[in-house]
């Protein structure tokens, strides 16, 4: 982890402590709280550092004195949110009579309130029908989950991905972090894990999926998957048991694109690597004596995906 | 130098917490805010020296005390260290005090622009608690959204005015320093 990082998460954990117990009269915070803060606080200067800027944060906003000049709904990243018209303007639009205006008004918020609830109803609808469910790990936490199908995915800590089965095919989008995939055989119904530009496609397998920075890393433990750049189907590369796969989705044309297949815990008799289709990705094969690790282990300790992010 | 906390002085310290730094900000005893990372070295120094039931007791209180004693002596080492030549003395008047440049317009402004690189939401939620000194659940009840996110909102916010502040109201003090 780089000092940025190192720094970007010690603020992260400062504003948390910040928040945490600012919001609390001083009796009110526990003795737990209180140890694990000095804990945290006696870890590293730059905690200590840290707290003292967020502090500062606080004393800067303190201080401001131009909240007047501070409009919320004038930032831009609701601009596309139309407001909704406010009474007041209602009751000047509705200067042609009391009686029109008052069923005009009642008239207008039953239509708003029907279609919201249509809208609400809708997407429920919709939600339930694509079962599209998220599943997320908190830092420092790891889940084993059992999907619909009986596949099982193992969550590495700051993970998320999102399930969406349908009859023709079981799609998992990994939004963020690592996931172990022990998928159930259905031939009728291809797993596929999509994680940024790159879709990972299995029957019976275990493998993994790593989304780091703009890389995928995909480690394949047992059988063998399809990984497919998902805007096309022309580079396609297989990766079979025990290999690591990994792409940079930085690069803007396929032409640049660049992957490395190497195989990471070779065991005897283990079959080679391939890559089919049109021959776009440049693939660079090394392989690696790790004694008898096992790869599964490997998947998730982050060995394997710290020798191999280093492409593109 | 600050006088040796007792218990009773960090109770005090204790209460008023939630704007510490200002004590250590401003009066004869400030730093430059360029300077805190190096403040925050010496105070964690300090801080594995005590024991640690002592800190657990008051762990905000003993921090922002150190760092407030560690600006001091500073400030007083730093008057030593500075040549006495008449010539220095009208640049020394001609300096703002730290409360003076942080209500300059220059830093208001500066304030202003990071502010304004949160959300909506996120500004709405600072600006409520910081204009109108309502609680978290005050604000979450009159935004009708869920003290969580109201909490989380919050922790966003003050991790992207660090970033956005850092180095920009570090330059405004500084300028008004050097």
């Amino acid at each position: 982890m780089g000092t940025n990082d190192r720094r970007a998460r010690a603020t992260e954990e400062a504003t948390q402590w910040w928040t945490r117990l600012g919001t609390q009269a001083p009796a009110e915070v526990s003795e737990t709280d209180r140890q694990e803060f000095t804990l945290w606080l006696r870890e590293s200067p730059l905690h200590v550092a840290e707290l003292l800027h967020v502090a500062h944060v606080h004393d800067a906003l303190e201080r401001f004195k131009l909240w007047d000049e501070i409009t919320p709904e004038t930032q831009s990243e609701h601009n596309n949110i139309t407001a909704l018209p406010s009474f007041s303007r209602m009751a000047g639009e509705g200067a042609r009579g009391e009686d029109h205006r008052r069923g005009g008004g009642h008239r207008t918020r039953f239509f708003l309130a029907a279609s919201a609830a249509l809208i609400a109803i809708a997407s429920g609808w919709l939600a339930l029908r694509s079962g599209a469910t998220t599943i997320e790990t908190d830092r420092a936490e790891r889940r084993e989950v059992v999907l619909a199908d009986g596949s099982v995915v193992n969550l590495a800590p700051e993970t998320a991905l999102r399930v969406n089965f349908s009859v023709h095919q079981r799609y998992v989008v990994l939004t963020r972090g690592r996931a172990l995939f022990h998928v159930a055989k259905d031939a009728a119904r291809p797993f596929i894990v999509h994680a940024g530009d790159t879709n990972v496609r299995a029957v019976g397998t275990i493998f993994g999926v790593e989304q780091k920075n703009q890389n995928i890393i995909v480690t394949v433990s047992e059988g063998k998957v399809a990984v497919v750049p998902s805007a096309s189907e022309a580079s396609l590369s297989e990766s079979h048991s025990n290999e690591t796969l990994s792409a940079s989705g930085a690069s803007s044309s396929r032409e640049e694109r660049e992957a490395s297949l190497r195989t990471v815990f070779p065991r005897a008799g283990s079959g080679g690597s391939r890559i089919r289709g049109e021959g776009s990705a440049t693939v660079e094969r090394r392989r690696k004596c790790h004694g008898q690790r096992s790869g599964r282990r490997g998947l998730f300790d982050g060995r394997s995906a710290d020798n191999s992010s280093k492409i593109g | 130098m600050a006088p040796i906390p007792t218990h009773k002085s960090l109770a005090e310290w204790f209460r008023r917490w939630r704007s510490p730094l200002r004590k250590f900000l401003v009066g004869r005893g400030a730093v430059r805010v360029a300077d805190l990372d190096d403040v925050a070295q010496e105070v964690f120094l300090r801080l594995l020296r005590y024991e640690s039931a002592e800190v657990v007791q008051h762990p905000q209180a003993y921090i922002f005390k150190m760092a407030a004693n560690v600006a001091a002596e500073w400030a007083i080492r730093s008057r030593h260290r500075l040549a006495h030549e008449p010539r220095w003395l009208n640049s020394l008047v001609a300096q703002d005090t730290i409360e003076e440049t942080f209500d300059s317009q220059v830093v208001q402004r500066e304030i202003k622009r990071a502010i304004g690189t949160l959300s909506a939401r996120e500004c709405a939620i600072v600006k409520l608690h910081f204009e109108e000194g309502l609680s978290k659940a005050e604000i979450a009840l009159r935004l009708g959204l869920s003290p969580r996110v109201v909490q989380r909102d919050f922790e966003t916010s003050y991790s992207k005015l660090r970033r956005e502040l850092a180095l920009k109201l570090t330059g405004a003090l500084n300028h008004g320093h050097e």
